[in-house]
């Protein structure tokens, strides 16, 4: 167990290593996040007056679409330098080079997500920070980076990767994306979610499902 | 046996690119492969080293499957590979490169193998600049640093000599002999018949997809 957690760190600091180098990922989803927060809020007549529920979906329509461009050009840069394939013949279980990819993109997309949260509330003059948006990103990231993970590995062998990858991701986290538009809502209203208990328990169960199922599969294909 | 390769056959789509491939490589076998570009040297090689199956056939690699975990992390300790592209992380130095790999393979000492992995194919001075830096050559050199870093049992190699000068196909084919005094194993695939006689004891040639020995 000590050895799979080292051998998960070391993939894991390495892409770490790799992004601060490269700075492609964490730029590419906040640059393009802020790009739609910004085009939203220059074209509406009051941002401070802009509803919850139109907030929080272009908060979290921002995260998706810019989270998916930045996973398809992490994957290709992969499959181009066949970087994926070292690591395949590397004495690691498949599995933990699943989790460990898992880890990088939630870091990444969390690193992200500060930035457009700050610009969000300058922006919008609201403050989405609560304890809904709290609990909502790292549940949305653990799910949205175990799905993006899993397509973006197969979608690296197809030459449109980046549109294929979209295609695959968003209409399978939709139930993760209601989840946190939620959250994020009644953390904008500042009011409790009547439905909290229930969203809560749609965001775990989609990544334990999703969790469970995809590692499996993604042995499965690789092995293949 | 440390490789058994029983009727290995492959196609892509209608192209039957291996046919009844058999092959055994036991300890201190140097298997030089020669052929056509298109004949399927490289994707034998693949299925050698686990990166792709088999239609049909059978493989054995130290006495287990290679396609199945966990006994293929058995094998793939014990292997070195170096394939036509360098599979190193362009973004990062040599050494980060080196010492990330080493750490996969479970190198104890790891920092000291680098050191040596690196003096020995005279890289040293490149330890600390990024991979997309260097010319090909070089990169070229790195990457068979770490197909050498965990002292392979059975080192497969794709064209090794490719690209690169005389006085580093020099250093590779020490290499390989001094690998073969050890009784350690190596395939590997070449057009360059100097390269081959002088790292290879025995010669074989894919042809229409089967391996003839030479």
């Amino acid at each position: 167990m000590k050895n799979w957690i080292k051998i998960l760190l070391t993939i894991s600091s390495k892409d770490l290593i790799v992004e601060l180098k490269s700075k492609e990922t964490i730029v590419t989803i906040t640059l393009f996040s802020l790009l739609v927060v910004s085009i939203f809020a220059v074209t509406s007549s009051n941002p401070s007056n802009l509803s919850a529920e139109i907030g929080a979906g272009i908060m979290w329509a921002a995260v998706v679409f810019s989270g998916s461009i930045a996973m398809s050009k992490l994957f290709s840069h992969e499959e181009k330098n066949e970087t994926l394939n070292a690591i395949l013949l590397m004495p690691v279980p498949i599995e933990l080079i699943f989790f460990s990819k898992i880890l990088s993109l939630f870091l990444f997309l969390t690193i992200s997500e500060c930035f457009i949260i700050a610009v969000f509330s300058i922006l919008f003059n609201s403050n989405p920070l609560s304890i809904y948006i709290l609990t909502a990103i790292p549940i949305f990231n653990l799910g949205f980076s175990c799905v993006g993970t899993f397509f973006g590995i197969i979608s690296s062998k197809s030459r449109s990767n980046e549109i294929l990858l979209t295609l695959l991701l968003v209409p399978i986290i939709i139930p993760l994306i209601m989840f946190a538009t939620e959250l994020t809502k009644a953390g904008l209203l500042g009011i409790s979610s009547q439905n909290f208990n229930l969203w809560l328990s749609l965001g775990i169960l989609f990544d334990i499902i999703f969790l469970v199922v995809l590692t499996f599969l993604f042995g499965k294909i690789i092995e293949q | 046996m440390l490789l058994s390769a029983k009727k290995i056959n492959k196609s892509y789509q209608d192209n039957n690119v291996l046919q009844d491939v058999s092959l055994d490589i036991k300890s201190g076998d140097s298997i030089c492969i020669s052929g056509e570009n298109g004949s399927g040297k490289s994707t034998l090689l693949k299925i050698f080293c686990g990166l792709l199956r088999p239609n049909i056939g059978t493989l054995s690699v130290f006495g287990r499957d290679p396609y199945k975990q966990p006994e293929n992390l058995f094998i793939k300790q014990r292997m070195g590979v170096l394939m036509h592209s360098n599979m190193l992380y362009p973004q990062l130095t040599v050494k980060e490169n080196l010492l990330f790999f080493s750490k996969l393979l479970g190198i104890i000492n790891y920092r000291p193998r680098v050191c040596e992995v690196t003096d020995e194919l005279n890289i040293s001075k490149f330890l600390n600049i990024e991979i997309y830096k260097l010319s090909n050559g070089n990169r070229r050199k790195a990457s068979f640093a770490k197909s050498l870093l965990n002292d392979p049992e059975i080192l497969i190699t794709d064209e090794p000599e490719a690209n690169i000068d005389n006085d580093t196909i020099e250093i590779f084919a020490n290499i390989f002999t001094q690998r073969l005094k050890r009784s350690k194993a190596n395939i590997f695939t070449s057009h360059n018949e100097k390269f081959s006689e002088k790292c290879s004891n025995r010669r074989m040639k894919l042809e229409n997809g089967r391996l003839l020995e030479l």
